[in-house]
């Protein structure tokens, strides 16, 4: 009986790259990009986009630290056998 | 083990993993459906972020708080453990915040910084946090780090009603120059929606990102005390 | 009451090492003296209202002096091991923290009234107002100053950054003491009147109240040798 940490940076990893795309397809606004078609006006636009993007690689970050250190402990574990992780 | 890592871990992917999807929905919402703010116009899409950051930050400043006080008084280790994960999670949560309102106020105010409550607040807690983690990382003796690094928040804490009231006094000493506030003139039940959308995401995706760091901070203690197979010295206790 | 006697004790050792040996004094009056001139060589004085400008300085300068000599609280007392023998003695956790801040506090008082004569000759403030008012605006400031600062002089005493690592801590929780303590002071050297500075003073003295007895109940969870 092992504790499942195996998968765990995978399944994130996984998790990411079905996000990307995804995250591209979303933050492409049409409406509003067809609603300003003034000078300057894509300035806001650009603010929004860059206050939206900077929340995913803040969070994205913290994931991955957290990934990183779950894998540690993972490797740890598989290193001290079946038997450790019985506990 | 001091915690079923697995529980924990299931916990933690279900709740950041749902607080990820109504993130992703509420992009949705702000770019392709709720409708645009008449007097600040697009920028007032920010909003929808900004608010729920700064109640995740000081949810987070809260938990650790809370847990270091648990911890100087009961000395469980898990309570440092959470106390932790909730520090960094109010660094991650508030450099959120600390990015997202400049850029709203560069558009709103024409400045990327007013002596704004929350955001003041903010900076103050962030570098506060941060001395959190310069006191645990700069301490030998890694219980004394604990213990010293648990008066950070709490004073921290303490502190909040002095500053906001700092911060309140000086605005009105020096007028600013534009009262736009994020909330806007009109609350428009799109945007209601939208914002509330948001705070549970943000609330979901900081308690399962939460959890899972907590999980792991107490893992890696007790992994770290195993007697290793190549060393019989066990590496000492991360702080 | 036995708590209180034992804090004046040690507190009286303290200030008698301190005059006795007399340097951590005299670095801080050093310290104050140099910055106030400093201080008036980096501003145009035409430009800008010393009154107001003084003020925030006297501030800044206490804050910053009280950082360099409250940081060396512990230091002396470590190397020789006596505070584990301090720790061993009759007295409570809460009167030594009493005791070291009281002494730390006449220091900060002896260099207070020095940064505030200096800002005065070299700022050219004529009639800085009533010298009992300002006693009365920096009395409660100092006494929040000080508890914060002994506090955390223990941890950063025990920290490899050391003495770098005290104003990072104590800074982001003083913004309310600078603030209000130049608000009023600023309006002491304005010459207006008492009613528009006790506002601020109160608030002081409640920052004095909450770091007071926040940060002796917490010495006594980290007072360990």
């Amino acid at each position: 009986m092992t504790l499942g940490l195996q998968g765990a940076p995978r399944l994130l990893r996984g998790a990411l790259r079905l996000l990307g795309p995804l995250l591209v397809i979303l933050s492409v606004p049409m409406p509003l990009l067809a609603q300003n078609q003034g000078r300057g006006a894509l300035r806001p636009f650009a603010y929004v986009f860059v206050a939206y993007g900077l929340v995913w690689v803040i969070i994205g970050f913290w994931v991955f630290l957290i990934a990183r250190r779950l894998g540690r402990i993972e490797e740890r574990l598989r290193d001290r056998g079946p038997g450790a992780t019985d506990g | 083990m001091p915690i079923d890592l697995k529980k924990a871990r299931t916990i933690g992917f279900i709740l950041s993993g749902s607080g990820i999807a109504l993130v992703l929905m509420v992009h949705w919402m702000v770019m392709d459906w709720v409708p645009t703010e008449a007097v600040q116009g697009v920028v007032q899409r920010i909003f929808y972020i900004h608010p729920p950051a700064a109640w995740t930050t000081f949810l987070a400043v809260g938990i650790s708080a809370l847990a270091s006080l648990a911890y100087l008084w009961l000395e469980d280790e898990r309570a440092d453990a959470a106390a932790v994960a909730a520090a960094e999670g109010s660094l991650i949560f508030g450099a959120i915040l600390l990015t997202s309102g400049p850029l709203w106020g560069r558009i709103a105010w024409g400045t990327f910084w007013q002596p704004e409550p929350r955001l003041t607040l903010t900076l103050l807690l962030w570098f506060i946090m941060l001395g959190y983690f310069l006191v645990r990382g700069s301490v030998d003796d890694p219980r004394k780090a604990r213990r010293y690094a648990a008066i950070v928040p709490i004073l921290g804490a303490l502190d909040i009603p002095f500053i906001h009231l700092s911060v309140e006094w000086f605005r009105s000493l020096h007028p600013q120059a534009v009262v736009l506030k994020p909330e806007g003139p009109t609350a428009d039940p799109d945007m209601v929606v939208t914002l509330l959308t948001s705070f549970g995401g943000f609330t979901l995706l900081f308690l399962g990102l939460f959890t899972l760091r907590y999980a792991v901070e107490l893992g890696d203690r007790w992994a770290q005390n195993l007697p290793s197979p190549s060393t019989s010295q066990p590496s000492g206790v991360a702080a | 009451m036995k708590s209180l006697t034992d804090a004046v004790l040690i507190a009286s050792k303290d200030l008698r090492i301190e005059f006795r040996t007399g340097g951590r004094l005299v670095a801080m009056a050093a310290f104050v003296v140099l910055a106030a001139f400093l201080f008036s060589f980096a501003f145009d004085r035409a430009l800008v209202d010393g009154r107001s400008l003084g003020a925030g300085l006297v501030w800044l300068t206490v804050v910053f002096s009280s950082t360099v000599g409250v940081g060396r609280t512990f230091h002396l007392e470590d190397e020789d091991g006596a505070f584990r023998h301090l720790l061993l003695t009759p007295a409570s956790r809460t009167s030594v923290f009493l005791g070291k801040g009281l002494a730390n506090l006449v220091l900060v008082w002896i260099t207070s009234a020095l940064v505030f004569g200096t800002i005065v000759v070299f700022f050219g403030i004529r009639s800085p107002g009533p010298l009992l008012a300002h006693a009365a605006v920096l009395l409660p400031g100092s006494v929040g100053l000080v508890a914060l600062l002994t506090l955390f002089s223990r941890v950063s005493s025990h920290s490899r950054l050391g003495d770098t690592l005290l104003p990072v801590l104590t800074f982001p929780l003083l913004l309310p003491l600078v603030f209000f303590g130049s608000t009023a002071s600023a309006r002491l050297f304005l010459g207006r009147p008492w009613a528009e500075v006790s506002g601020p003073v109160r608030i002081l003295w409640a920052f004095a109240l909450v770091s007071a007895v926040g940060s002796a109940l917490l010495f006594s969870q980290v007072a360990e040798d």
